[in-house]
């Protein structure tokens, strides 16, 4: 899900805002996920994805073609890999096998731009993802559960969100609850954090992100193992929660098969 | 020096809900010659053409007989050159997706193993494919791996990118078919009671012959400890 935050970007400014930041970021984890299924002959459908945009109105962003619609909103991330926006030239920094990094120029696909919003309908966005999830599960019951990714600014504009927070995660596979992660892109200074186990780990004064913080679930077995083995320090409380921090290792626990550790 | 005598079989299996082509592991055996090569590779899930390199990886273990560090880390540049030449560029044609991977290069974890004529045996390994020693029917090692939790979805890989630095392969060697010691602690060490220095040559043979004992000079010697003599009979009982 994404929440498109406030104002389109205006042109000069030195910083991008919030709306370029969150639109990156939903395009990095596109092409995050995309790549990681991506073979020589196509990219193979480990994945099923839906956007639910949350700014103006809510409503899901990504319109599935007559033979992909499965119903449930989601689409196979062939789909999505092989009908991005447009490519842009990006400029991105790479190993020069000598020690070193070197720039090296490379085609990003875009899925999604910047856009204005009117409020954050963030329970109802919570809503409709629920109603997603649940067709989903209908025709998938025994796997892995759906992951709700919800990046937000944090502030929901039309009630509590916890509650509707608590509804999503309900729901179950065979494999266990869905699990709802939180990417909390704050204009705070506070240091970044990544999968918090306690409350204390959060910037202090920041209701939204300890409201965040209590909707995100627990990793399970399988991603807290897969985050230990990057590096990450985790136990039985790590949450799903992201602030002001690159959200792709939510999604680079999520197994498919070896994983070269030296990738995004 | 007569030939090896080797029989193999390999069972290759893809991921439930794959098909055939879908199959990313690759092996080789080259069992008519001296030293015997064998190789197991495992094409990384997240990586392209990781069949491909995978293959590639098999082929040059047991063509170049790399079951050494300094063997492996001398023959991988000419593999990776070769696996290279073998990819078309035709990068105008590729999605943006596949262009992406193909930089980043394809990864496999890789094993290999020679089984030498003296009877010892070397591997050479990266990542998480395991060897087993099996005699008897009892595992007698196995190698790099003796435990379940040891493996995990990051195992250290080989990549095809030459700038790619590549985890120092593990080694190890063994013996294959025994030394004397080792081939009479499997044989009923009890029986050396019963042994004459006519049976252990007979019997030596045998194991040669058969393939249980490694050709080497052989030297048994056979203590045994006579309990005082009786004073009453003047004789001695064996212990």
């Amino acid at each position: 899900m994404q929440d498109p935050f406030g104002g389109a970007e205006k042109k000069g400014d030195a910083a991008p805002s919030k709306a370029r930041v969150l639109a990156d970021t939903v395009n990095r984890l596109l092409q995050n996920l995309v790549l990681r299924c991506a073979k020589e002959e196509g990219v193979r459908d480990y994945f099923h994805v839906g956007v639910i945009g949350y700014g103006e109105r809510v409503q899901d962003r990504i319109q599935p073609a007559d033979e992909y619609d499965t119903g449930t909103g989601l689409v196979p991330i062939s789909h999505l890999a092989d009908r991005p926006r447009r490519m842009e030239q990006r400029v991105k920094e790479v190993n020069d096998g000598d020690g070193g990094t070197t720039e090296q120029r490379v085609k990003t696909p875009i899925w999604f731009d910047p856009q204005a919003k009117n409020g954050t309908p963030m329970c109802q966005a919570l809503d409709l993802a629920a109603q997603r999830v649940r067709g989903w599960i209908n025709e998938h019951p025994s796997s892995f559960p759906p992951v709700v990714l919800n990046v937000t600014d944090g502030e929901a504009t039309d009630g509590d969100p916890l509650r509707y927070a608590q509804q999503l995660r309900e729901f179950a596979t065979d494999d266990g609850e869905v699990l709802l992660f939180n990417v909390h892109l704050s204009e705070s200074e506070a240091t970044p954090v990544e999968l918090p186990s306690s409350r204390a780990e959060i910037p202090s004064g920041d209701e939204y992100a300890e409201t965040l913080f209590q909707m995100s679930s627990r990793l399970p077995f399988s991603m807290r193992s897969a985050a230990e083995q990057e590096g990450y320090t985790v136990d039985l409380d790590t949450r799903g929660f992201v602030f002001n921090a690159d959200p792709a290792a939510l999604v680079a626990f999520l197994e498919i098969g070896t994983r070269p550790s030296n990738l995004r | 020096m007569p030939g090896p005598s080797v029989s193999h079989w390999t069972c290759a299996v893809p991921k439930a809900g794959s098909s055939e082509d879908d199959y990313e592991d690759a092996s080789a055996v080259a069992s008519e010659t001296w030293p015997v090569c064998a190789a197991v590779a495992d094409g990384a899930t997240e990586s392209v053409f990781a069949g491909d390199w995978a293959t590639r990886l098999v082929r040059g273990v047991v063509e170049t007989e790399a079951t050494t560090a300094d063997a492996f880390a001398t023959a991988l540049p000419d593999w990776r050159d070769e696996w290279r030449r073998g990819r078309p560029s035709r990068a105008a044609e590729r999605p943006w997706y596949v262009s992406a991977k193909v930089e980043e290069g394809a990864f496999a974890t890789v094993l290999g193993l020679s089984l030498h004529a003296d009877g010892g045996w070397r591997a050479v390994s990266v990542g998480d494919c395991c060897l087993f020693h099996v005699r008897g029917g009892e595992v007698v090692e196995s190698w790099p791996y003796a435990a379940a939790e040891a493996f995990t979805n990051r195992p250290d890989l080989v990549s095809s990118r030459p700038a790619q630095a590549v985890p120092a392969p593990r080694t190890t060697t063994g013996t294959w078919r025994p030394a004397v010691a080792a081939w009479l602690l499997e044989t009923a060490p009890s029986s050396l009671r019963d042994l004459s220095e006519k049976s252990a040559r007979s019997r030596i043979a045998t194991a040669r012959t058969d393939g249980d004992l490694r050709n080497d000079d052989v030297t048994l010697l056979v203590l045994k400890l006579l309990p005082p003599a009786d004073p009453a009979t003047g004789t001695a009982h064996e212990a």
